[in-house]
């Protein structure tokens, strides 16, 4: 999102309209808004802040506390690897250092291309197929250090992987 | 309305239903700390450090946010309930970044309020500058000379150019207040009616002296010389320190009501269980005058002088005869001293043997560099084996060269001697000036040391004899003058509280948060300082001054002070005497460093015209944010992030300046920390006026 | 349905879709567009999350069929040969009368789990065929809204959810508390890493948990409520919003239900990242649009909850219970369990385990039972070390204590507690102190910042576990430990703070060794600490290449079928040799 275009603003403004302008819809109306831009620009926080009952102070601090909203922009696809206590135990660590290698970037880093983003997740409850690691809306398990490379190359070769 | 009976420290106590245990406990008079509780605002349960306990609950509560009911019994106080608020203290100073008081202030050993002074001094108030000096420091125009200034260490602006010049600002207030004609003299205290004995009129006898008499005592001082001083006299040629100087000092602690006794020697003159009788009660500062002997062979020998012996000397006589020859011996002070005042004594050629090299000597760079500049030759890596009286008359000095080992117990490199290194040198006179002992073999009945110095309590001045205190040199060993000045002043209070009956417990400590030492510091304290040269000290030519005894360093114009004031990064926190965390902190005797992590990020935000906010210092007590929300409508400043990250921000983390400012003051006035705090606040750690401590108490 | 047809139903679980249904089923689709004659359906997770993706095949008699471990290969060949040939392929099936899953599932008592893998989550007639909803339809009959919340006291039902408050008081709470307006509330914030039953009921039987609800709400007088769910869990909530929609339709929630005067309605609000909105104080704060910071009790949610409103909590699979009890009498759901624990208990079985995935055991089961006659041990030649319950709030059970019974209170005497329901089993390769340090990073990460112990302590705690498993402990680092593990847990606002230290106390209690070996000897011997340990070859290998091909640096080197070595100065210590060497010939040094 550029610097709040006319169609932005409109767009905003037909989130807080669909979802709600009192002060509890925060949290839904900061989903939605991530959803149509992938992050949540403080443009819009502005906006939302300027036309509901919504503060800026909580409409930051809620966007702030929540790990599933980011105020930058993200890469095309988020690899999340789960460290959760089954996927730790499994070697998570050894997934996420794989992939850091394999995508040239660290942990929480987009790659420079915008196609990447590289995450952990606290757990994504797939824990008898630990270890695992979710790729856009796809997740594979029984993971190890070999097999967590191979899924950024079949994403970027069209194929596919498990 | 409801009402309802329960117990608060084994005392039942009938309240409205509602009440929370925090609210009845202040109703009763009873200590609780807390910051998170506003009366102001909803309850919030954040800090913890209210907690108290339940009968029959596991854990301790916030008694901010807990109502008291029916049949409820309460404890406000235990040994658990302590050990609970001190380390509540303890982390959050873990993860608080910021100085009390600023790092001159507390590297100084009389604790002088540097930045207040230099405050005084940058808006052309002399005269407070030097009230608020002799708070802490009688003597500025005698230490404001030859101190070695370990404060110009610590000073933050290190981090931009060069230490401020806070010694010889010092000076300059002291000297201006005193060119006016009119004396700083302080307000005392009712005469208690009590009579202390001093004995040594040096630098912790004069300073024990002059707060005695603050505090309402009466005071006669003894000493074994003719003139007051002590080594700042004897010790320290007047070409650093006119005697005139001193003078003017004394006369203040004359002026005072002090009366001196001199060539007054103890245990030949008077004895101390005279004096024991005589006075309510005594202070010794009798310093260390005892030449340390270099131990060998030849030491007897004429034409061998110590340091302390000639400095004497040529201190009652200006023109005392030496060679032409002169070997120093010692990396000391005194040994530069000793040949700065050889040469300007006649002798022709001065050398200072020091057995390690020049980094490692320990007098003042300032001093060996003037010595150089006025001709002295330093000899390092050499020492004095041997002295004999030559066939020619001249003593041979039989020296051996040495190298650098291991470094030694004092962290310094050991000096090895070199084998076969040994020659001979020539010279009229040797000058040992390789340091001091105490002499206290005339204190009979006070316990001593293993290095014979008295064994007293270094914060409290108090010995084996309920009576006698002591301070400086003769309890710390030779050290520099502003120590010897910072114990007389604490032995004082001391002996104020000796002479009262109460407990002696000495000055109060109050606690310090520090950032760490100049090498440890976040150079992002540094940023937004233009670089500014330190004001150099104007002194006299190098071939007037060998000449005499005339004072080399001529002192500041009043330009150059304003403008060397104007350089203070006014370090130390402006909220130092209201912050709650350093008064809780003293409270729990808690300890910065007990809970060790990772520091907090210095970050200033300082673009708001009147506030200034330090994330650095706050605590999350959440009263600025609450305040915001829920009184003043505001939503200025929020929580942000979460965990240890957590941080309160102004609204989407803009700077101050850009969100509304409606009612800033209030959240000013109610953070209890120094994290939100007004411009216009001065730095300013102490009062002017020195009274009786009182203990300190939170709120 | 068409009698004459065999039904073939494809696991359709986020733990099946993992494991590649998907693409199972994708393939069955495109067999029937080419014209293979059979009806085709979904379920949810059976539970046997170690062999799935799963598919059942229910011949024209009604005799099952369940295939395990379904790969694209497999699923062709089943179409083919028993799907169209009629032959089913025995040794591709799992024989539920047969050996381990005798022990697996004899000892099981499945209410909360009965339909999950049975039914199909996105048809409520599947539901209501199972006897959905007609829990529902006796109380609201009966109209006796005390009577009901007798029934759930009697049962002896205890919060299932980790705190274990009795399910009954609580309503009786929010009962007692007259207002104009009261919530209940779902709490599906599954948080604890390693638990995924709350997914799991969520995604296989929806209705059972809406259904609960419903009850729940006419017991204590509410109109309204809240599913609160995990982000991470975008199936769980499609197929809630399916739920709801469904039961709206056929006047199962909205107004005057089942023509009654009681009007009910949820909502599911997503969660957004936040571990500590399990927490029922902060989880209202979330759900009225605040950040997740909790709050002192009281007052309780039953007196002033959401909206100031008096509130019923509870977790997914305490509300999925709701409907069997009323269905089959507290009396029933009492008989089962201990003195204080009653009914059953789902677990999550996860990590260094054979046969991971979820069970339902009747409270009073030994923890040995569940881990080695229900999970089959480590499934390695390693033995178990412990095993993890309760997540972060909870601790390591070791395996000497494995007599201990499944009870709330006695989960409690080892240190851990019974938790939501995750059990990571751990093995030799598991450190403790790395365990200890992971929850604790964890817990940090997830303190909302509101209290000073919780925010700073557990962050001066993980510094401490962070420098020991790197080789810098001292040897007052654990008194240290015990003493902020101490006060934290007193001295904390909410059960985030108060059981964060649980990790760390227990591991200190049962591994104290595996600490002190790493601080004094500088030695990790799970080989898990890489600054502390190191990896070689002995000669047992014999050269199979197998950890040479594994190693990601390559610094293994070797001829087939000679001893291999290790090049330490290039080994990063990932410990991936050890992992794959079939013969146990890498040691740890």
């Amino acid at each position: 999102m550029c610097q709040c275009e006319a169609n932005d603003l409109e767009k905003i403004d037909a989130i807080v309209g669909r979802i709600g302008a009192d002060a509890t819809r925060a949290i839904p109306v900061l989903q939605e808004i991530q959803k149509e831009f992938h992050y949540i620009p403080l443009k819009a926080i502005e906006r939302i802040a300027a036309t509901t009952e919504m503060t800026e102070s909580q409409l930051y601090g809620v966007a702030t506390f929540y790990s599933q909203f980011r105020l930058s922009p993200v890469g095309e696809k988020i690899i999340r690897v789960c460290h959760g206590t089954a996927c730790h135990v499994g070697g998570a660590e050894g997934l996420t250092e794989a992939l850091e290698a394999r995508l040239g970037i660290k942990n929480g880093e987009t790659t420079a291309d915008m196609k990447y983003t590289l995450e952990s997740v606290a757990c994504l409850g797939c824990c008898s197929l630990a270890p695992v690691v979710m790729a856009g809306d796809k997740t594979y398990g029984k993971l190890d250090r070999k097999k967590v490379a191979r899924i950024i190359d079949d994403l970027e070769g069209g194929g596919e992987s498990r | 309305m409801e009402r309802i009976t329960f117990a608060l420290d084994g005392k039942k106590l009938t309240v409205a239903k509602g009440t929370t245990i925090l609210e009845a406990a202040r109703a009763e008079g009873i200590f609780i700390p807390t910051f998170c509780h506003n009366e102001k605002l909803k309850p919030f349960a954040s800090c913890f450090v209210c907690v108290v306990e339940i009968a029959g609950r596991a854990g301790l509560v916030p008694s901010c946010s807990t109502m008291a009911a029916e049949g409820m019994t309460v404890v406000t106080d235990s040994e658990r309930i302590r050990k609970a608020r001190r380390t509540c203290v303890e982390l959050l100073l873990s993860d608080h970044e910021g100085d009390c008081l600023g790092p001159c202030m507390t590297t100084c050993p009389a604790g002088i309020d540097i930045p207040g002074f230099v405050k005084h001094l940058a808006e052309g108030n002399d005269r407070a500058a030097l009230e608020l000096i002799k708070r802490n420091m009688p003597l500025p125009a005698v230490l404001g000379r030859i101190c070695t200034r370990p404060c110009e260490g610590e000073c933050r602006r290190k981090l931009v150019e060069e230490p401020i010049a806070i010694c010889q600002l010092h000076r300059f207030a002291a000297d201006r207040v005193s060119a006016s004609g009119v004396e700083y003299i302080p307000r005392k205290a009712p005469s208690s009616g009590k009579r202390v004995a001093v004995v040594g009129a040096g630098p912790a006898g004069l300073s024990a002296a002059y707060y005695l008499h603050l505090l309402g005592h009466r005071c006669t001082v003894f000493d074994m010389h003719e003139k007051a001083g002590g080594m700042t006299r004897y010790g320290i040629p007047s070409y650093r320190l006119p005697r005139e100087v001193i003078e003017r000092e004394v006369a203040v602690i004359k002026e005072l009501g002090a009366e001196f006794r001199f060539n007054t020697r103890l245990g030949v003159d008077i004895t101390l269980d005279r004096l024991c009788a005589d006075f309510d009660a005594v202070f010794l500062g009798l310093g260390a005058q005892l030449a340390k002997p270099m131990s060998i062979r030849g030491e007897e020998t004429e034409g061998v002088l110590s340091g302390i012996g000639f400095l004497g000397a040529s201190s009652r006589d200006e023109s005392l005869k030496i060679g032409r020859r002169v070997m120093v011996v010692g990396g000391g002070n005194t040994a530069v001293d000793a040949a700065r005042t050889a040469l300007r004594l006649g002798a022709g050629e001065v050398s200072i043997l020091y057995r390690r090299t020049r980094a490692e000597m320990p007098a003042w760079e300032e001093e060996i560099h003037a010595a150089e500049k006025e001709g002295v030759r330093l000899d390092i890596l050499a020492a004095p084996v041997a002295i004999d009286q030559g066939p020619d008359g001249f003593l041979h000095v039989t020296c051996i060269e040495m190298e650098l080992g291991e470094p030694d117990a004092s962290g310094r490199r050991r000096p090895i001697p070199k084998p076969g290194s040994e020659h001979l040198r020539v010279v009229d006179n040797v000058i040992a000036a390789i340091g001091q002992d105490v002499d206290a073999s005339d204190c009979s009945g006070l316990r001593l040391t293993k290095w014979q110095t008295i064994d007293a309590d270094l914060h409290r001045g108090t010995t084996n004899i309920d009576k006698i205190f002591a301070g400086g040199d003769c309890v710390s060993g030779a050290d520099i003058a502003v120590t010897a000045v910072a114990a007389g002043r604490r032995a004082a209070v001391s002996i104020d509280q000796y002479l009262r009956g109460e407990k002696v417990t000495g000055e109060p400590v109050l606690y310090n948060h520090t950032m760490g030492r100049i090498t440890e510091v976040d150079s992002r304290v540094a940023e937004g300082f233009d670089k500014v040269p330190r004001a150099a000290m104007p002194e006299r030519e190098v071939e007037e001054r060998i000449r005499g005894f005339a004072e080399v360093e001529t002192g500041f114009s009043e330009a150059a002070v304003r403008q060397e004031a104007a350089r203070c990064m006014e370090c130390g926190c402006r909220d130092v005497n209201e912050c709650r965390l350093r008064s809780y902190a003293t409270e729990f005797h808690a300890d910065q460093f007990h809970y060790r992590g990772l520091k907090r990020v210095y970050e200033r935000d300082d673009s708001h015209a009147e506030v200034v906010y330090d994330a650095h210092k706050c605590i999350q007590c959440g009263n600025c944010v609450r305040l915001s929300e829920e009184i003043l409508g505001t939503s200025a400043v929020g929580f942000t992030g979460r965990g240890i990250s957590a941080r309160v921000r102004p609204a989407m983390g803009r700077p101050l300046a850009e969100v509304d400012g409606k009612g800033i003051d209030q959240l000013v006035e109610n953070c209890p920390v120094g994290a939100l705090i007004r411009k216009d606040d001065r730095v300013a750690a102490l009062e002017p006026e020195f009274k009786r401590p009182e203990p300190p108490h939170p709120e | 349905m068409s009698e004459m047809r065999k039904t073939i139903v494809v696991g359709m679980s986020s733990c099946n879709i993992a494991a590649g249904a998907e693409k199972v089923y994708g393939i069955i689709r495109e067999k029937m567009a080419d014209g293979l004659d059979v009806n085709l359906s979904i379920t949810g997770c059976l539970g046997l999350c170690f062999c799935e993706p799963q598919v059942r095949v229910i011949d024209e008699d009604g005799s099952e069929h369940l295939y395990v471990d379904v790969t694209p290969e497999r699923i062709t060949g089943i179409i083919d040969e028993h799907l169209k040939g009629g032959r089913p392929i025995a040794a591709w099936a799992s024989d539920l009368n047969q050996g381990a899953m005798v022990k697996l599932l004899g000892k099981q008592r499945r209410i909360v789990l009965a339909n999950c893998g049975r039914i199909n989550p996105e048809r409520i007639d599947d539901y209501l065929a199972q006897g959905g909803y007609q829990a529902l339809e006796r109380v609201l009959r009966e109209n006796r809204p005390a009577a009901v919340i007798d029934e759930v006291l009697a049962s002896g039902l205890r919060g299932r959810g980790g705190g274990g408050f009795s399910t009954g008081l609580k309503w009786r709470f929010a009962y007692n508390n007259k207002a104009d307006k009261k919530f209940v509330i779902c709490n599906a914030d599954e948080g604890d890493p390693g638990a995924f039953m709350d997914r799991t009921v969520l995604e296989s039987d929806p209705h059972a948990v809406l259904e609960g609800m419903a009850i729940g709400a006419f017991a204590t007088g509410a109109d309204e409520a809240y599913i609160y769910c995990r982000a991470e869990y975008p199936l769980a909530v499609k197929r809630l919003d399916l739920a709801i929609a469904q039961a709206r339709e056929r006047g199962l929630l909205g107004k005057s239900i089942l023509g009654t005067p009681f009007s009910f309605d949820i909502h599911v609000k997503e969660g957004a990242g936040a571990f500590v909105c399990g927490e029922e104080t902060a989880l209202m704060a979330s759900i009225e649009g605040r950040r997740g910071m909790p709050r002192i009790r009281p007052p309780f949610p039953a007196e002033a909850g959401l909206l100031g409103k008096p509130t019923t909590i509870n977790n997914v699979e305490t509300w999925a219970n709701i409907p069997w009890i009323i269905r089959h009498g507290a009396a029933d759901f009492a008989a089962q369990g201990t003195e204080k624990s009653k009914g059953s208990k789902v677990f999550a079985l996860a990590g260094k385990i054979k046969r991971g995935g979820l069970v339902e055991v009747p409270m009073g089961i030994t923890l040995d039972e569940i881990i080695h006659d229900i999970g089959g041990g480590t499934g390695s030649k390693r033995q178990v070390k412990a095993v993890q319950m309760g997540g972060p709030s909870g601790g390591c059970v070791p395996r000497q204590l494995f007599d201990t019974r499944i009870d709330y209170d006695e989960v409690v005497k080892t240190g851990a507690i019974m938790g939501s329901g995750g059990m990571v089993v751990m093995d030799e390769t598991t450190c403790m102190v790395d365990v200890a340090r992971y929850f604790l990073n964890f817990t940090q990460l997830e303190s909302c910042g509101k209290c000073t112990f919780c925010r700073i302590g557990t962050t001066r705690m993980l510094e401490i576990l962070t420098r020991i498993c790197h080789g810098r402990g001292k040897p007052e680092d654990i008194p240290m430990l015990e003493d902020l593990a101490d006060q934290i847990k007193h001295t904390s606002l909410c059960g985030l703070g108060q059981t964060a230290p649980n990790p760390v106390l227990t591991t200190l209690r049962y591994f104290r060794d595996e600490y002190e070996e790493h601080i004094h000897e500088k030695r990790c011997r799970a080989g898990k600490c890489r600054d502390l340990c190191s990896f070689e070859i002995t000669d047992r290998c014999v050269g199979c290449t197998l950890c040479a091909r594994n190693c990601p640096v390559n610094c293994i080197a070797g001829a087939s079928k000679e001893l291999h070595v290790i090049d330490q100065n290039r080994c990063i210590r990932c410990g991936v040799c050890r992992d794959v060497c079939p013969f146990d010939a890498v040691a740890v040094r």
